[in-house]
């Protein structure tokens, strides 16, 4: 299976990277000029072209944007809504155009904490990310491969991801990313989302 | 509770056709900030967005005229402060990248801006798209209420604005900002032409006149139940596709326009 891996030189991307090349052929991306990753490229996920580009014969993504983008100095917050939500579009729509199956959209559990903590929150749970932008980032991404998904051009699976080393351990991670690129979503479905924690009140 | 009787309102993408039905209707009540994009002496202007629609006024004093980029919070958070209510019209179609920056992170902008300045009440806009062309947009139904949640497939003016409307949301029930978001799809003048008879119209469609009364009725109407609620802005028409219910029911609002003669023989 070829992979086109977003945020690759993230520490989550990077060590994403690694274990799925070791059974499929990885094409790590990320905004970084270079990245410690074998075979990466610089690439812009808000220029189509240039990810249309990339995309070829790709047969399925693993965006890593929406939980590792995090505001650095130089980026404002309006800046980094922005990015997350507008490469998560432009991935996608370049996705279906290129006959991509499915993007495995790395999220986070973190629009789903404003429940009470009595409560064991799954999927069913309205997300509720606090007002800010870093908070709205990740789920701005999912209400996009939501969206786009319902037309059934392409799949998307939306992981999101508990607090590492916290609720989920970094193989448990390798784990569910390795079976959403493959799994049945289930009925006719072309979206579905799944809460990455062993531990805590978002699993059952 | 967040009723605005009197006082100043902020009215921001002023330079289309909806910012001239509102300022129209909204003129001789509250003392307006109108701002556009561009200038509104350029807006008023022209040309028009189509052949019949409304082009705005320019107002003298004691209204006040500004540019604001929406997608700058310094220039929004400087619009925003001293007034007790703020209508977004701010909207982009077909721009990749604007579309962002106005549809959603203007909406974030504004509505972040609302809550710095403690805005009583925030009137929102975007588009009830009725038919995006795919299974699961609402073309085939009918009974289509208010609440009923907007899909907006891969289309860049709907999903953007999608997800602006989102973020309102979010923010007005974190902060408890009254926000009333008003949803449109066709616009058309109230004047009905003698060849337009019989000729049939959209079954979300509401008058440019209507559509200005509503913010009045918008910023008078007494307290919601919950902080963001959304409304179908159009004329109650018998193809029973779209109810306005809600607008009725809680601004007092109706349209006045029905538009038999366009659908009657």
């Amino acid at each position: 299976m070829k992979i086109l891996v977003t945020a690759a030189e993230s520490a989550l991307g990077t060590m994403l990277c690694q274990h799925l090349a070791r059974e499929h052929d990885v094409v790590p991306t990320g905004r970084s000029e270079t990245a410690d990753v074998d075979g990466y490229r610089c690439l812009d996920l808000t220029d189509p072209e240039a990810v249309a580009t990339n995309l070829e014969g790709v047969d399925v993504v693993v965006h890593a944007v929406p939980c590792t983008g995090e505001q650095d100095r130089e980026q404002s917050e309006q800046e980094l809504l922005d990015w997350v939500s507008r490469s998560t579009y432009v991935l996608t729509t370049a996705a279906c155009s290129r006959g991509v199956k499915r993007i495995v959209l790395l999220s986070t559990l973190d629009s789903m904490r404003s429940y009470d903590e009595r409560f064991i929150v799954t999927t069913d749970w309205q997300p509720r990310p606090r007002a800010s932008a870093p908070a709205l980032a990740p789920h701005m991404a999912e209400l996009v491969g939501r969206e786009i998904a319902r037309t059934g051009k392409i799949e998307v699976i939306a992981l999101r991801l508990g607090d590492l080393g916290v609720e989920v351990s970094e193989q448990e991670v390798v784990e569910a990313v390795v079976n959403a690129l493959d799994s049945e979503l289930g009925a006719q479905y072309h979206w579905a989302v799944q809460h990455v924690a062993s531990s805590g009140r978002f699993v059952r | 509770m967040a009723t605005v009787m009197d006082g100043k309102v902020l009215i921001l993408g002023a330079g289309g056709p909806v910012g001239a039905a509102a300022i129209d209707a909204l003129k001789d009540h509250y003392q307006l900030r109108v701002t556009d994009a561009r200038p509104m002496a350029e807006a008023a202007e022209g040309p028009r967005q189509s052949p019949r629609a409304p082009l705005p006024e320019l107002l003298g004093a004691p209204h006040e005229n500004r540019v604001v980029d929406v997608s700058q919070y310094d220039q929004v958070l400087a619009a925003v402060e001293g007034m007790d209510a703020v209508i977004n019209l701010t909207v982009l179609r077909p721009h990749p990248v604007l579309a962002f920056h106005v549809n959603e992170i203007g909406a974030y902008n504004v509505a972040k801006a609302c809550v710095a300045c403690g805005t009583k009440r925030l009137i929102h806009t975007g588009p009830f798209h009725s038919g995006l062309g795919y299974d699961s947009d609402w073309w085939n139904d009918f009974r289509v209420g208010d609440d009923i949640p907007i899909h907006p497939a891969d289309d860049l003016y709907a999903l953007t604005k999608y997800l602006g409307n989102d973020i309102t949301r979010i923010f007005a029930e974190e902060h408890s900002l009254e926000v009333l978001t008003f949803l449109y799809c066709h616009f058309r003048p109230r004047e009905i032409l003698p060849e337009e008879r019989g000729k049939g119209i959209h079954p979300y469609a509401s008058s440019w006149e209507d559509t200005g009364e509503g913010f009045l009725y918008g910023l008078r109407a007494g307290a919601m139940p919950s902080p963001y609620e959304t409304f179908f802005m159009c004329s109650r028409l018998p193809h029973d596709k779209y109810r306005p219910d809600k607008a009725k029911r809680l601004l007092g609002w109706e349209a006045k326009d029905t538009f038999e003669v366009l659908f009657s023989r």
